[in-house]
C-alpha cells in the first residue's frame, strides 16, 4: 500500500514543537514572545489544568519565583522542601506508611526478579554465600512468597571459609533451597598474563561456565552492585552475553522506564542483577531491617573484619571493631575505604578487573 | 559465637523485626535523588561528577590517590573525568561510552548521578541513563555555545520525562569568566527550551576544573549572584509517585507455588484495598481481591503505588501476563491503534510498513508502523512528513497492534502511557502515547450483558435467501466525504431494485436522525455510530436484504468489527478519490467549514482517514463518472449475491 492512500493529518498534541516550527517562520519579535509563552505554558500549565494533584503540587512550586536575583539566575521551581509544604499525603499516598528507600529499592528488585522468572525457562542464582546473595535470596522469597523457583548455584572454588561451607549446608535446609554446586578448574589452567590474585579470581568464572554448560542455563541473577567498582557501574539489569559469555560492554542494549529486554536469540545467556542500584550500605540497613542471617565473619573479632568475602587466599580483613549491625552501619556511614579493598586482584593494575568481567566474571 | 548470633538475626520463621523500629542512626536516609548530567561531547560533564564527588567527600581515599596515580601516569594534572571514565577504551579514547551511577551526597539529600555520554554515537546510553532521572543538569560549554547535542539531549530530556533541568554552563576559565559571554549562552538555552516547554529552574556559569561555582561561590565570578551548582541540585523535588491517579496494576505473573493462586505485579499508579473489585483489561474480566499476600512482613489490607504486590482474588477468573488491573471506573483505554512520539536507536531505520515488538507495561505486543507523520529535526524543531526514522531520531508515527491493547495517554498517565520497541532481540526505541484523532474503543468491546442467550429461529438465512433469489449482503461503501458514496449507493440501489433484488441503503442521512441521534462526532461517538451500524446492517442481511452501509468510516478497526458481525456476508468497497477532488467537490460546504477551523475533527483534514488495505472491490470516482461507478458495483453485487447451486 503506498503512503499516497492515506489522508492523515499532522500530529498536533503535545503542541510545543509542531506550534514553535509553525511560528518558526514569523520573524517579528511580538510572534516570538506568543511562541514563548505557548511554549512555557505546556510545561507550566494552570492548576485547574493540572491533570493530577501531584502535577499541580509541582506546578505551584514552579511558580515560586525568588525575587532579588539576576533575570538570566532566576530560581524558579522547586526551592525548598516540597515535601514540608505539603500535606505528606499528597506526595505519596492517602493512608498507610510512605515507602521508604529501602522499600524502593525490595519493590524494584523483586519486579526484576519477577521478570526474569517470568522470562527464562533455565533460571539459576548464584549462592556465593556473601551478604549480598543472601540478600538475593531474601527478595526472591519475597518475591514468590517464601519459595525460591529456581536452583542457586554455588560455584565452589573449594577455598572459601569453613564458616561459610556451615553456612550453606545450614541455610540450604532451612530456606529450602535447591542448591546446584559445581567445581572449578585448577589455576593453571587460566590465562597466566592476568596478575596472580586476579588470576586466581578467573578460576570462578571458568567453573561457572562449565555449570552453565552443563545444565544449560540461559539466565544467571548475579548479585553484583554498581557501586562496588566502578567498571560494575557500567552495567545493566538484563545483561546479555556472547557465546563465550564475554560482555560486550561497548554496544550494551539500551534499559529504561524499567522495560527490561528480556527477549534474546537462541543460545544467549544473559546475567541478570536485580540490586544492581543497591548501595553496601543500603545491603547492610536491609539485613538489619529484615533480619536476614550472615556469616560471622562480617563481624569483628580481634580488631578485624572482612567486609567483602572471597577466597581465603586472596581475601584480607580490614582493621574494625565493629562487631555487630549497627556498629558495621555506622562504620560504613563515615568510611572512606572502599568495600573492596582487602580484593587482591582490584588493585594489581588499571585495568584488571575490567579484563575480569570483559571475560565473563560476576 | 556464630550459632548465637544467628538464632538472633534469623527471622526466616517469625515475623519481620521491622515494626519492632530499628535504630534511629541511618533509619531516616532520605531516598537519593536521580541525577542525570547531559549535553554534547566534551562539555565537561565528567569532570563536574568527578569534582563534585570530590567537593562532598564523596571519594575514598583509595580513588583519590588511584585517580592521581592515573592522572600521573599520563602526565595531566588531575583529570577528575578520569573517575567516572572507568573503562580503559574511554580513558584512551576520552569519551564517555556508558552510563555509570555514583553515589554522593550533600548536608540536605544523598544523589545518584548519572553520567550521560554526550557523543551521538552514544544516545541509547543517554537515553538509559536519563530516563531514570528525576531532574537533569544541561552541561554547556561555555567557549563553544549549544551543540547539536545539547538541544538533542534537551529534547529527549523532555521525551522522557524529565521535567526539571538546570543548566550548567561550564568551562567558564577558559572564556575569562565573562558575564556577557554567559548571559548571551544562556539567553539561548532559554529561548530553546521553552519552545520544548521546558523551563529551566536556574541557568549558572561554573567551571569544574577550577572548582569555581560548585560548592562555593566563586570570586571570580562574583556578577553571578545564582545559586552555586550544590545549591541547585538541593532546590531539586524529588518526583512525587502517581498515588492520586487510577489503579494501574500490570499483571507480571501468575504463581501457583502453594494452594494459593496469586496475582502479582507492581502498581504503576494509584492505590488497591482489600474488598476492592478489579478489572481486568483488555478481557474485561473481574473479581474483588481477598488477600494482598506478603511474606515476612506484617499482613496489608492495601497497597500502593511502586509496590510489588501480589493478590489472590475472590473467584477463579482466567487471567495471565499483560492484562492491566483497575477500579471498574477510570478503566485504561482499550486501542489497537494509536499515536506516538518516539525515539529510534537502531541502526536500520524504521519505515513505514514495519512490524516492530512493543511493550506497554508487561503488554508484549507486535505493531505495524501505520504511518510516520513527521521526523522532527531537533536542531530547529521543524519537520516533515518521511518514509523512515533513522537512527538517534525523533518522529510522530501512527502504530496498530494486532490486538486490543489496554494503555492510557502519557499526558494523564506517564508510567503507564509510554512503551518500549524492540527487533531482533534488541529495545530500539521508546515512544510516549497520545490518542488525538483515535477513540477508546472500550464501549465497543464490552458486553454489558452477560446473560443473554440467543434463540434460534425455525426459518433460517437459507431459507430467507431461497425465497429471494440471492443472497444477503453488507456492502460497506467506506470513504472520504465527497467521494461519491452516498450518489453511487443511492444510483446502484435504484438499478438493483429495478432487477427485482431486495436492497436497501443504510446513510448518515437515515441513522443519524434516530437510531444514532444521540451521538456526536467525537472519535468515540464515530466508532459507536459504525458499531450500531455494522450491527443493524448484519441484521438486514440476514433477513435476506442487500444493504447499502455508506459511511465514512474512518477506522479501519470499527470496519473490521462491521466485518466481525455480519462474518461472510460483508463486502468493504472502497470509493476512492483524492482528497484534493474531494475538496473540490465540497458537496456540503464542510471542506471549507473545516480548513477555516469551524469543524472540528473532520476527516481528511483534522481527524485520520486509515483506507482499506484490502478491500473486496474498488470504485474509483475519481476516474469514473457516479454512472460508471454504479455500473461497476451493480456487476459486482450480482455476482456476490448470486446462490451457489
Amino acid at each position: 500500500m503506498g503512503v499516497g492512500d492515506r489522508v492523515i493529518p499532522p500530529l498536533k498534541w503535545g503542541g510545543g514543537a509542531k506550534n514553535a516550527n509553525v511560528l518558526r517562520q514569523a520573524t517579528n519579535p511580538e510572534a516570538a514572545a506568543a511562541r514563548r509563552r505557548a511554549a512555557a505554558a505546556i510545561l507550566q500549565p494552570s492548576a485547574a489544568a493540572a491533570k493530577s494533584a501531584d502535577e499541580r503540587a509541582i506546578s505551584l512550586e514552579i511558580q515560586t519565583v525568588k525575587p532579588g536575583l539576576s533575570s538570566l539566575c532566576r530560581i524558579v521551581s522547586i526551592a525548598g522542601d516540597v515535601r514540608a509544604r505539603y500535606p505528606a499525603a499528597i506526595l505519596t499516598r492517602s493512608k498507610g506508611q510512605a515507602m521508604t528507600d529501602l522499600d524502593e529499592l525490595e519493590a524494584a528488585s523483586i519486579f526484576i526478579l519477577r521478570e526474569a522468572y517470568n522470562r527464562f525457562d533455565k533460571l539459576a542464582m548464584l549462592w556465593s554465600l556473601g551478604k549480598d546473595s543472601n540478600v538475593m535470596v531474601w527478595l526472591a522469597k519475597k518475591a514468590f512468597y517464601g519459595h525460591v523457583p529456581f536452583p542457586v548455584v554455588h560455584v565452589d572454588t573449594g577455598k572459601k571459609f569453613k564458616e561459610m561451607y556451615d553456612f550453606r549446608d545450614r541455610y540450604t535446609a532451612e530456606w529450602n533451597l535447591r542448591l546446584v554446586t559445581g567445581d572449578c578448574p585448577p589455576v593453571e589452567a587460566m590465562d597466566p598474563t592476568l596478575p596472580p590474585a586476579a588470576r586466581s579470581a578467573a578460576r570462578k568464572t571458568a567453573g561457572l561456565k562449565q555449570l552453565v554448560e552443563t545444565h544449560g542455563y540461559t539466565g544467571i541473577i548475579a548479585g553484583i552492585r554498581r557501586d562496588e567498582e566502578a567498571v560494575r557501574a557500567k552495567e545493566r539489569v538484563f545483561s546479555p552475553r556472547g557465546e563465550a559469555a564475554e560482555w560486550d560492554f561497548r554496544n550494551q542494549p539500551p534499559e529504561f522506564w524499567s522495560q527490561y529486554n528480556t527477549d534474546f536469540a537462541p543460545g544467549t545467556s544473559v546475567r541478570i542483577h536485580p540490586i544492581l542500584g543497591w548501595t553496601e550500605l543500603d545491603i547492610w540497613r536491609y539485613v538489619r531491617r529484615e533480619g536476614i542471617p550472615l556469616v560471622d565473619l562480617y563481624f569483628a573479632k580481634n580488631g578485624k573484619r572482612y567486609r567483602s568475602l572471597g577466597d581465603q587466599d586472596i581475601t584480607n580483613p580490614v582493621p574494625s571493631d565493629a562487631a555487630d549491625l549497627d556498629a558495621i552501619i555506622a562504620e560504613l556511614e563515615t568510611t572512606k575505604t572502599s568495600e573492596r579493598s582487602g580484593r587482591a586482584m582490584d588493585h594489581e593494575a588499571e585495568d584488571s578487573f575490567e579484563r575480569l568481567r570483559r571475560d565473563g566474571y560476576m | 559465637m556464630l550459632d548465637a548470633d544467628m538464632s538472633r538475626q534469623d527471622a526466616s520463621n517469625a515475623p519481620s523485626p521491622r515494626d519492632a523500629g530499628e535504630p534511629s542512626a541511618m533509619t531516616n536516609a532520605a531516598e537519593p535523588l536521580k541525577l542525570v548530567i547531559v549535553g554534547h561531547v566534551d562539555h565537561g560533564k565528567s569532570t563536574l561528577v568527578g569534582r563534585l564527588l570530590f567537593e562532598t567527600g564523596a571519594l575514598t581515599e583509595e580513588k583519590l590517590a588511584k585517580l592521581k596515580a592515573v592522572s600521573e601516569k599520563r602526565g595531566q594534572a588531575m583529570e577528575w573525568a578520569f573517575l567516572l571514565d572507568s573503562f580503559q577504551a574511554e580513558r584512551d579514547q576520552g569519551v564517555t561510552i556508558d552510563v555509570s551511577r555514583i553515589h554522593f551526597q550533600t548536608a540536605r539529600r544523598p544523589y545518584v548521578v548519572i553520567d550521560a555520554p554526550g557523543h551521538v554515537e552514544f544516545l541509547k546510553n543517554m537515553v538509559t541513563g536519563a530516563a531514570d532521572a528525576e531532574a537533569a543538569l544541561l552541561m554547556v560549554d561555555a567557549s563553544e555555545g549549544l551543540k547539536e547535542q545539547t538541544r538533542r539531549h534537551a529534547y529527549l530530556l523532555r521525551l522522557l520525562g524529565v521535567g526539571q533541568v538546570a543548566v550548567v554552563v561550564t568551562k567558564m576559565d577558559l572564556v575569562g569568566y565573562d558575564q556577557a559571554r554567559f548571559e548571551a549562552i544562556a539567553r539561548d538555552i532559554e529561548a530553546y527550551l521553552a519552545e520544548l516547554g521546558l523551563r529551566p529552574n536556574v541557568i549558572l556559569p561554573i567551571s569544574a576544573r577550577e572548582g569555581a561555582n560548585i560548592s562555593e561561590a566563586s570570586a571570580a565570578m562574583a556578577w553571578h549572584r545564582g545559586p552555586t551548582v550544590l545549591e541547585a541540585l538541593d532546590g531539586f523535588a524529588p518526583r512525587p509517585a502517581p498515588a492520586f491517579r487510577p489503579l494501574r496494576l500490570p499483571v507480571q505473573d501468575v504463581y501457583k507455588f502453594d494452594d494459593r493462586r496469586i496475582i502479582a505485579g507492581t502498581i504503576a499508579a494509584g492505590s488497591l484495598r482489600q474488598g476492592d473489585t478489579l478489572l481486568f483489561s483488555p478481557s474485561g474480566k473481574t473479581a474483588r481481591v481477598q488477600t494482598i499476600e506478603t511474606w515476612s512482613a506484617p499482613p496489608k489490607v492495601e497497597a500502593h503505588v511502586n509496590e510489588a504486590v501480589g493478590v489472590t482474588l475472590d473467584r477463579q477468573i482466567f487471567v495471565e501476563r499483560g492484562e492491566v488491573a483497575s477500579h471498574l471506573e477510570d478503566a485504561p483505554i482499550l486501542t489497537n491503534v494509536f499515536r506516538a512520539r518516539i525515539f529510534w536507536l537502531d541502526d536500520a531505520p524504521l519505515a513505514v510498513g514495519d512490524v516492530v515488538k512493543i511493550r506497554i507495561n508487561t503488554t508484549d505486543a507486535e505493531a505495524r508502523v501505520q504511518a510516520i507523520e513527521r521526523v522532527i529535526d531537533t536542531e530547529s524543531l521543524a519537520g516533515g512528513g518521511a518514509e523512515q526514522v533513522k537512527r538517534n531520531e525523533v518522529a510522530e508515527i501512527v502504530l496498530r497492534a494486532r490486538s486490543m491493547l489496554a494503555l492510557d495517554e502519557a499526558r494523564q498517565s506517564p508510567e503507564t502511557g509510554r512503551f518500549v520497541m524492540s527487533r531482533n532481540f534488541r529495545i530500539v526505541g521508546g515512544g510516549v502515547i497520545s490518542m488525538e484523532g483515535y477513540p477508546d474503543q472500550r464501549a465497543s468491546v464490552t458486553v454489558r450483558s452477560s446473560n443473554l442467550t440467543a434463540t434460534e429461529s425455525d426459518v433460517d438465512r437459507d431459507l430467507r435467501w431461497r425465497r429471494n433469489g440471492h443472497r444477503g449482503l453488507v456492502v460497506w461503501l467506506t470513504g472520504l466525504s465527497g467521494a461519491g458514496k452516498s450518489t453511487v449507493a443511492r444510483e446502484t440501489e435504484r438499478k438493483l431494485f429495478n432487477k427485482g433484488l431486495n436492497v436497501y441503503v443504510l446513510d448518515g442521512d437515515n441513522v443519524r436522525g434516530g437510531l444514532n441521534a444521540n451521538l456526536g462526532f467525537s472519535p468515540e461517538d464515530r466508532t459507536e455510530n459504525i458499531r450500531r451500524v455494522g450491527e443493524v446492517a448484519a441484521l438486514f442481511a440476514d433477513a435476506g436484504v442487500i444493504v447499502l452501509a455508506s459511511f465514512i468510516s474512518p477506522y479501519r478497526t470499527d470496519r473490521d468489527r462491521a466485518r466481525q458481525a455480519a462474518g461472510d456476508a460483508f463486502h468493504e468497497v472502497y470509493v476512492k478519490a483524492d482528497l484534493s477532488i474531494c475538496e473540490t467537490r465540497d458537496p456540503k460546504g464542510l471542506y471549507k467549514k473545516a480548513r477555516a477551523g469551524e469543524i472540528l475533527e473532520f476527516t481528511g483534514v483534522s481527524a485520520p482517514y486509515e483506507a482499506p488495505e484490502a478491500p473486496e472491490c474498488e470504485v474509483d470516482t475519481g476516474r469514473q463518472t457516479p454512472e460508471e461507478s454504479a455500473e461497476q458495483l451493480v456487476a459486482y453485487i450480482e455476482q456476490a449475491a448470486a446462490l451457489k447451486a
